[in-house]
């Protein structure tokens, strides 16, 4: 990935798209997806874990920067979304990916209690993400940014990750936390900004 | 914040998950979907073994009820029962309908002598063996007319029954009229008090001495002839 590039969105696993592929579900289909799940099918499990695993662990991964924790926690999504779908509601895509996503930020909030504060961000960005990062000065770049995102509160860093690390549209991210497009507007503005002010107080 | 730090930011949130931990953690998945799926069925199993046990219980308490009420008297709550009962029977192809009517009559006659609610039994007989003998009008002389004959009038004792014998030491009074005498067998008929009525069977008793026309002389059979 060059680092001047805009990052691709992620659109061709939307569900809308008509132009699918395999791995995709279609609109139509996910509320039966979501029933075969609650029925216990693992048909239904594997077209929900094709469709929102990515999602669940690029998630986890923009919160704590571990790909190792990153990995473990998405697999514990999925588990405990096992024993918990009867308390999915909705079937709707962005419904079901929020409530995916829920269950991560909980795994999440969880983990970073019971480890207390994170190992230094240098350590953990040379052993997990070295490529990605694109060398030591990324990963320095980075470690600034997930100690600032640490500094946000809860819905400034689920507005920042939903934009720009899952591409979801402003109208997506407005369904998921029950809001509305200008509140989102205005929290991601205020988002950028507290992120702002934490990275040039780390400098 | 600068475009390169977000980039890297958002350059480590996409990195991709290698593919055997992928699949792990969907086999992980899968397992606890199968784990789930059994302790469902085992709960399924649970549910299914509490309620053979309900529906047994059920069952028996019906049998109870019904049991109870096979042969419940006229008047009793569970008169119901044996209300379908014979309903039943009487819908089945081939059945006696004068016979089975005379039967339930007699039951309710057999109640009544038992003293089980005698009002609603001998209403019940009286219904049931007016029913046979709608039937039977046309076939007086068969056996099942006799016995309706023979119901009916035990039905009339239970109605009426003869008055209770009067205390020994006490006179019998003669019959001035056509009454039937106190010593009179319990299980006289109907038609035995007509002909009592009719004719006295030891003329002695009658308190009509002036029937013998023997004793009819001119003398003493009209108060005319003293007038005259």
């Amino acid at each position: 990935v060059n680092p001047g590039e805009p990052y691709p969105r992620r659109d061709k696993h939307r569900l809308e798209d008509d132009d699918s592929k395999d791995t995709e579900v279609k609109p139509v289909d996910l509320a039966e997806v979501v029933s075969m799940a609650v029925r216990g099918e693992p048909a239904g499990w594997n077209a929900l874990f094709d469709r929102f695993y990515d999602d669940v662990y690029r998630y986890a991964l923009s919160r704590l920067g571990r790909r190792e924790v990153a990995e473990d926690i998405t697999q514990d999504v999925f588990v405990t979304a096992v024993r918990a779908i009867r308390s999915l509601r909705d079937s709707r895509e962005p419904a079901v990916q929020a409530w995916f996503l829920r269950i991560c930020r909980n795994k999440v909030i969880d983990y970073q209690r019971q480890t207390g504060k994170l190992a230094t961000l240098t350590q953990r960005l040379e052993r997990d993400t070295p490529a990605a990062a694109g060398g030591e000065a990324g990963d320095e770049r980075a470690a600034h940014v997930f100690d600032a995102l640490q500094k946000l509160t809860e819905a400034q860093r689920d507005v920042l990750i939903r934009r720009f690390i899952l591409d979801q549209s402003l109208e997506t991210v407005a369904e998921a936390m029950r809001r509305n497009v200008g509140s989102v507007k205005s929290l991601q503005h205020r988002a950028l900004e507290a992120l702002h002010r934490e990275m040039e107080r780390k400098q | 914040v600068t475009d390169s730090e977000f980039d890297v930011w958002r350059r480590i949130g996409a990195v991709t998950p290698d593919m055997s931990v992928r699949e792990a953690a969907r086999h992980a998945m899968l397992d606890e979907v199968a784990l789930a799926g059994s302790s469902n069925a085992f709960g399924h199993h649970v549910w299914r073994f509490r309620n053979s046990w309900a529906a047994a219980a059920a069952m028996a308490a019906g049998v109870i009820v019904v049991g109870l009420g096979w042969n419940a008297p006229a008047g009793s709550p569970l008169h119901g029962i044996r209300d379908a009962r014979q309903g039943i029977t009487l819908s089945l192809p081939g059945a006696d309908l004068a016979a089975l009517h005379l039967k339930f009559a007699e039951q309710d006659l057999r109640d009544a002598s038992q003293g089980l609610d005698r009002t609603a039994s001998l209403s019940d007989a009286g219904n049931e063996l007016a029913k046979a003998k709608t039937l039977l009008a046309a076939n007086q002389h068969s056996a099942l007319w006799d016995e309706l004959v023979g119901d009916e009038q035990r039905l009339d004792q239970e109605v009426n029954p003869p008055a209770p014998s009067p205390a020994p030491t006490e006179t019998p009074e003669p019959a001035e009229t056509g009454a039937p005498r106190a010593t009179e067998p319990p299980h006289a008929t109907e038609s035995e008090h007509q002909n009592s009525e009719s004719q006295p069977a030891n003329p002695t008793d009658s308190v009509q001495p002036s029937f013998n026309p023997e004793n009819s002389t001119p003398e003493s059979s009209g108060s005319s002839t003293g007038d005259g």
